[in-house]
């Protein structure tokens, strides 16, 4: 049985709804987004509803933008393609407090729908909201204590979150992470798994099928085809997920050569917080540009302003201790005893 | 067997291209900065090295597996969907700033564009390097009349081109550049790219809508048998009126004033969606410089080039600033009466 909507609950921060169009029942709900679906609850009133499905656009009025992008007042249409991938996407209600997006995709475009747009319409309601949404990795201890590691691919904060876990920390997230007032909320996406953050208690739990998924995507890549295994955190560690906690220490990981953890300011901290989102939200950084230029005094168009203002107040240095933390280029667990070390000291 | 080709700037900024090949039949497409051509120049600002590299170092920081960066220095190694690249910028804050590029692509665009990529690259490094000085690249173009300079901002499809070809050839206007020029205290620098095929399309085309394979073929076959393409260029002149070109999806054309700050914002997307935009046709639609840049100041957030992401709109505004800036709503559909109206717009007291 495929469902025809999906709610979502991420700790009363956002709340959305996926509906799959009735004619295209067969077609699309196979390829709904299971991104979010740690947070599916019943019935909620949704910051915004997706509505999956052909559609028509309603583009009078607009301005053109690039031949493809059709802005008007809080509404914004384009069909784009990336790749092999194609989708077409209509905004009403842009950055308000009810928007309805229309979305249509061929196959390879399912894949993509959750960074391009659901993704987008999460940091454009929390935004808008006042709560920040952090580039990183996070852990709490038994005291509730939250740690928080910023950084971009390849610093390790996968590794980190889940070698944490081995020591009794509880987990918050792996890619992203939401912070409000102090306490940072978990935000629970799959788990992408390679070799080297395959932990022995990820191979105990993990179920038989992403076993064998993991197998022959690992021959594949021998001949040169990457593809990742998403393995829901539930099914790997469900004693071990945390909910909330006050944020303690935050680390923005860095990898270089030498190996080094050292105490910043917060304003410094920021700043790395800030390109470090900035990079990660490249694939919607041309919506908020097209409707800026559109819309210039919008909020919108004052996205990374106001994203950087959320992150000041979320964040009180005289209870968060900011850290920079240079990590080997290639993760090992000497770097997590390191860091451990520092979590641990007052 | 290496080419040295040296461009000089308006006096502003200087450059070298050292190419692995020599000439190529598609040159007068593929070298899009010809206008600016020198026999030679001393200390350029910029060394352009396109041909196979081995990167200089192993880089002290590693950003997303990808980037090896150091202070003044990036390399990264990347491709996308028609294209793959190796690139490395040292030095981007010094006098002398050294890039050094191998790129290949699939497709036609690699034959008549091989070097389209290290360009591009190029136009960006030139935009930063001109900010730094107080100038600035803007993505727009701008004619010249009587001494003085008009300039039309404004996303792609928003019928520059047309808009310049129509005023040139029916209201008597001069060329400056349709795509790209510079703005400097009290002046607009010409920045024409590939002249040649402007003066084609003006010549040859009613817009810029018919500048398809035949007449890409056409212009190529006259211009191996010899004809020139040309058109006069106004190489500066003073900066007069500013409009930013909107393509609106109704019939009729209307003015918009907005209150000066709103400028700011525009002047600055309109010229960092390019860095999206511009190499899209080579099936590269991921803003690579943009996450370079980005992935630098992820490591030295204090780099110079955190004011040129951030302050670029608000530093060309106070240098325009005094001189009028206006919005010109234009219809879904191009007429030489578009052009007709830009000319009145421009006029009007």
């Amino acid at each position: 049985m495929h469902e025809l909507t999906k709610n979502y609950n991420i700790h009363d921060f956002v709340k959305f709804r996926i509906i799959s169009n009735k004619h295209d029942h067969i077609r699309y709900t196979k390829l709904l987004p299971t991104e979010y679906d740690f947070y599916r609850t019943d019935d909620i009133k949704p910051d915004f509803e997706i509505i999956i499905g052909d559609f028509i656009p309603d583009n009078s009025e607009c301005i053109i933008l690039d031949n493809k992008y059709y802005i008007k007042d809080h509404y914004l249409y384009c069909k784009e393609k990336y790749k092999s991938a194609e989708w077409s996407v209509e905004i009403q209600g842009l950055d308000t407090e009810k928007m309805i997006v229309k979305v249509s995709y061929n196959l390879p475009g399912s894949l993509l729908i959750t960074d391009f747009v659901i993704n987008f319409l999460i940091n454009i309601t929390l935004n808008r909201k006042g709560i920040s949404i952090i580039h990183g990795s996070a852990i709490q201890n038994n005291s509730k204590k939250a740690f928080l590691f910023s950084a971009q691919g390849g610093a390790g904060k996968t590794s980190i979150a889940i070698n944490a876990l081995d020591t009794n920390y509880q987990y918050l997230g792996d890619d992203t992470v939401i912070v409000f007032e102090d306490k940072v909320y978990n935000f629970i996406r799959p788990l992408n798994i390679f070799s080297y953050n395959y932990s022995p208690k990820i191979r105990k739990n993990m179920p038989y099928k992403k076993q064998i998924e993991l197998f022959f995507k690992n021959l594949l890549k021998y001949i040169g085809i990457n593809l990742v295994t998403k393995v829901d955190p539930r099914q790997l560690f469900p004693e071990s997920i945390g909910r909330s906690g006050g944020l303690s220490k935050l680390f923005i990981l860095i990898p270089r050569i030498e190996t080094e953890i050292q105490v910043i300011s917060k304003k410094d901290a920021l700043n790395f917080i800030l390109y470090n989102q900035k990079l990660d939200g490249i694939p919607y950084e041309k919506y908020i540009q097209m409707y800026g230029f559109a819309f210039p005094d919008s909020s919108v168009a004052a996205f990374w302003q106001n994203y950087y203002r959320n992150l000041d107040q979320n964040l009180d240095e005289n209870s968060i201790q900011f850290y920079l933390a240079n990590v080997p280029q290639k993760y090992n667990n000497a770097v997590f005893h390191k860091i451990a070390k520092v979590i641990e000291s007052e | 067997m290496s080419e040295r080709i040296c461009y000089n700037f308006h006096n502003l900024i200087t450059a070298v291209i050292n190419r692995g090949t020599t000439h190529s039949l598609f040159d007068p497409f593929n070298l899009k900065f010809s206008f600016f051509q020198a026999k030679m120049v001393e200390n350029p600002d910029i060394i352009l090295n396109v041909r196979e590299f081995q990167p200089q170092k192993s880089g002290e920081y590693s950003i997303d597996h990808k980037y090896s960066i150091e202070k003044n220095y990036f390399f990264c190694s990347e491709s996308s969907k028609n294209a793959s690249w190796k690139l490395e910028i040292i030095n981007l804050d010094e006098k002398v700033t050294t890039i050094n590029v191998s790129c290949s692509m699939k497709g036609l665009n690699s034959i008549m564009y091989p070097d389209f990529f290290p360009q591009n690259i190029l136009l960006k490094v030139i935009e930063y390097k001109l900010f730094l000085k107080g100038y600035f690249l803007v993505h727009g173009a701008s004619v010249s009349k009587n001494g003085n300079s008009y300039v039309l901002l404004g996303r792609g499809g928003s019928f520059k081109t047309s808009i310049c070809m129509d005023l040139i050839r029916n209201e008597g206007y001069s060329y400056q550049g349709d795509d790209r020029v510079i703005i400097g205290p009290d002046q607009v620098y010409a920045f024409p790219m590939n002249l040649n095929v402007f003066a084609y399309m003006i010549g040859n085309l009613k817009n810029e809508n018919g500048w398809g394979i035949v007449h890409k073929l056409r212009c190529f076959l006259l211009t191996q048998r010899g004809k020139i393409f040309s058109c006069n260029v106004v190489n500066a002149a003073k900066i007069k009126k500013i409009f930013v070109i909107q393509r609106v999806n109704k019939k009729g054309l209307g003015v918009n004033n907005l209150s000066r700050d709103q400028y700011e914002n525009i002047l600055l997307f309109n010229n960092r969606l390019e860095d999206f935009i511009d190499i899209q046709f080579l099936g590269i639609s991921n803003a690579p410089v943009f996450r370079y840049f980005l992935s630098y100041l992820n490591v030295y957030p204090d780099s110079q080039l955190n004011e040129f992401l951030t302050e670029f709109g608000n530093k060309l505004h106070s240098t325009i600033s005094g001189k009028q800036i206006q919005i010109l709503e234009i219809p879904r559909d191009y007429s030489p009466g578009v052009a007709e109206m830009v000319s009145m717009a421009i006029s009007n007291e």
